[in-house]
């Protein structure tokens, strides 16, 4: 990419990340607030060099996978934010930055040739499709966060020995309670993204299904977290079983990545 | 010259610190004979059932620590030589900075105890109200009070529980988040399952007590608040409530897996939260290992609160420094109120030369108009601030170094200003002139209390 805009958001991950620790550690309410500040320049500025893209290449930017990471990362930091809004839970913010900054590395390396519409069919399809997908995904990325958080909170508790870091962590409770909304939003999205998906594939070769990692990665994925969704709301099992299984299903969710056109 | 003398849990048994305690009734008269003294300029004291503080200004050269044990001998009716043995004395600075400890919790028997900071407000409060407060201690007090808060909020001296009850309750946050609508089965009438049980009440947690005999359940339940069910039920409510807390006198384990597995069949996969606080316990440790399952016996609980403790230790160091630090400015304040009637009377004196000068010239100055007159009045006036500037500069500066009394003492003699004129000076009857006013600090408090900068 030519412009700055996206080596500015980069900054602002950096700094904004930076005061999320720090305001972690000395439990500053300022340097937290402020964080949320940094991390708001660092979406404005990613939105912006989204769009830049977008009208540099002449198509909606989410034709290959480094185009959908970087609308990903910013969907991600969008839902860090809300989640900030909505419970104040800080500590979300040691894992959602920090991988939305990475998910846009990639795109600091993306060519901006104007050109033909990079993908077949039918277009308006194709992008109601992906979008779908990642506003899913990134749902489901803060799902990932929770228990990633969750299993340290539990394992810090059953430990009996707290260290100072983990001692700031939000309630079981709480990061439960915030990884199952994420899921209730993230799965349905995930669950049209592969129907409208297996759509314009059967629109564009002929078959629903083509194979190949593209689809294989969000079907798996879509049965560990339709298990995770099924064990709370009929068998009510969560806690630590739920959380692994959330991780496999986001990781599972991301290698989709690998299947994409480059 | 501020003189403290006190007694606290370390310097003095308890017999002899509840014979020094001044009852609330009687503690204003106390004030008023203790400013009585001769000596003695402002005065308070704090007394508590832990300490008893006694915290005055002397005038310059009054003897403090002996006036403040006459004082104390004749009025708590204890001999001089049990005051000499069990009390500590300070002074200066040294006041100063156990002030500001004792305000901050540094001084408490339990690190960081947060009561002490209301009892020093309500003495000072106290106090002020009976007017034996002035100036001086007016500012003294808050800035402590200022400085106890400060050290609360920006240290974690008295973050997080040191007591086994509150660690309790503080783990079963982590879980829950919020105890309100939580509820927990009491099992056993046990000491510390029952304190347990009463902070998670005052959380908002409803409580299910059992015991073996069903009487003392029903008489601890209303103790308590809460619903009291059969022992032999007791197990079947562990599908059922959020926390358990156990103190039975029971030989062997009470609570195996099988049975807390049992119990987590109809749980839905909520946590459950243990709390063993029984010796020998009542609760097979292996239970911890399930899913879901937290379980904290009375020496899990009794290490998190040793490195609360611990992290309590470290944050006063913080706390120290901070102390410190407003112990210089409260000096710094104090010092330069001690240059104040120096710097008054320098400029009065000055002043009066000049107009003197300007009085036997008049004849001469006679064939000016009146618009050159008050020009030359006005070079004279100017000329006498210019030539005072830079003193007054530098003897500030020695304010703030402490070398206040010596430097003072030497503009009096280089000057010629007289032991009247600082008296003068002193009384606030100087020259009123608006340029005095603006660069001499002034002597009075920031602010009074109540709703100063203490609240």
């Amino acid at each position: 990419m030519s412009a700055l805009l996206l080596p500015a958001a980069l900054f602002w991950y950096f700094v904004g990340v930076f005061l999320v620790v720090v305001g972690t550690v000395n439990r500053a309410e300022t340097l937290k607030t402020s964080s949320t500040f940094a991390l708001t320049i660092a979406w404005a500025c990613h939105i912006a060099a989204i769009v830049q893209h977008g009208r540099e290449v002449g198509h909606f930017p989410l034709s290959n996978n480094i185009e959908y990471l970087l609308v990903l990362g910013w969907v991600v930091l969008t839902l860090y934010l809300l989640v900030w809004l909505r419970f104040k839970v800080i500590a979300a913010g040691f894992v959602l930055p920090p991988l939305a900054a990475f998910m846009s590395v990639p795109a600091l390396w993306l060519p901006t040739r104007h050109g033909e519409a990079p993908y077949p069919g039918k277009q308006l399809l194709f992008v109601f499709h992906t979008t779908v997908a990642t506003l899913g995904m990134a749902a489901l990325c803060v799902a990932f966060a929770m228990s990633l958080i969750f299993l340290l909170q539990d394992r810090a508790i059953k430990s009996k020995r707290t260290p100072r870091l983990l001692s700031r962590l939000p309630s079981l409770n709480s990061s439960e309670r915030i990884g199952h909304v994420a899921i209730l939003w993230g799965f349905p999205m995930l669950t049209l993204g592969i129907a409208t998906g297996s759509l314009w594939s059967l629109d564009t070769y002929g078959s629903v299904w083509v194979g190949g990692a593209k689809q294989t990665f969000p079907i798996l994925a879509w049965i560990v977290f339709a298990i995770v969704l099924y064990g709370r709301l009929a068998r009510g099992f969560g806690g630590r079983k739920s959380a692994y299984l959330t991780i496999a299903g986001f990781a599972l969710g991301l290698l989709t990545v690998l299947g994409m056109s480059f | 010259m501020l003189f403290l003398l006190g007694v606290n849990h370390v310097s003095a048994p308890l017999p002899f610190r509840e014979r020094l305690a001044f009852p609330d009734a009687d503690l204003e008269q106390a004030l008023k004979r203790l400013v009585g003294i001769a000596t003695l300029e402002e005065g308070m004291i704090i007394s508590t059932c832990n300490r008893v503080e006694v915290l005055v200004r002397a005038s310059e050269g009054g003897a403090g620590s002996e006036t403040l044990n006459d004082f104390l001998a004749r009025e708590r009716g204890v001999s001089r030589e049990e005051i000499q043995r069990y009390t500590y004395h300070y002074r200066g600075r040294d006041a100063v900075r156990h002030l500001f400890q004792v305000a901050s919790g540094l001084d408490s028997m339990i690190l960081g105890e947060p009561q002490i900071l209301g009892q020093i407000k309500q003495a000072y409060l106290t106090a002020h109200a009976a007017g034996t407060t002035g100036p001086i201690l007016d500012r003294l007090l808050q800035q402590g009070l200022a400085v106890a808060k400060r050290v609360r909020t920006e240290t974690g001296i008295s973050r997080h529980a040191v007591s086994i009850a509150f660690a309790a309750v503080e783990l079963a946050k982590k879980i829950f988040e919020r105890l309100d609508g939580r509820s927990a089965l009491l099992l056993g009438a046990g000491k510390m399952s029952e304190l347990a049980a009463q902070h998670l009440a005052a959380n908002g947690v409803r409580l299910v007590v059992s015991s073996r005999t069903y009487d003392r359940a029903a008489r601890l339940a209303e103790r308590l608040g809460g619903e009291v069910v059969n022992w032999d039920d007791a197990l079947s409510h562990l599908s059922k409530v959020d926390i358990v807390v156990s103190g039975t006198a029971a030989p062997q384990i009470i609570l195996g897996t099988a049975q807390v597995k049992e119990g987590l069949r109809g749980r839905r996969g909520a946590p459950l939260f243990l709390i063993d606080m029984a010796v020998p316990r009542d609760i097979d440790p292996a239970v911890n290992l399930l899913n879901g399952v937290y379980l904290y016996d009375i020496d899990d609980l009794q290490g998190v609160v040793d490195s609360n403790l611990e992290e309590r230790n470290r944050e006063a160091e913080m706390a120290r420094r901070m102390i410190e630090g407003e112990i210089d400015a409260f000096e710094g304040w104090r010092s330069s109120l001690e240059i104040t009637p120096t710097i008054v009377a320098l400029r009065r004196t000055l002043l009066d030369m000049g107009r003197h000068e300007l009085e036997r010239h008049r004849k001469k100055l006679a064939g000016l108009s009146s618009e050159q007159q008050r020009a030359v009045e006005e070079l004279t006036r100017s000329l006498v601030q210019k030539v005072l500037h830079r003193p007054i500069v530098h003897l500030k500066s020695s304010a703030e170094s402490g070398q206040a009394g010596p430097c003072a003492s030497l503009y009096r003699k280089i000057f010629g200003i007289s032991a009247e004129a600082i008296e003068a000076a002193e009384r606030r009857e100087a020259d009123p002139a608006p340029a005095e006013q603006d660069e001499a600090p002034q002597p009075g408090p920031r602010r009074v209390l109540p709703g100063g900068r203490g609240d």
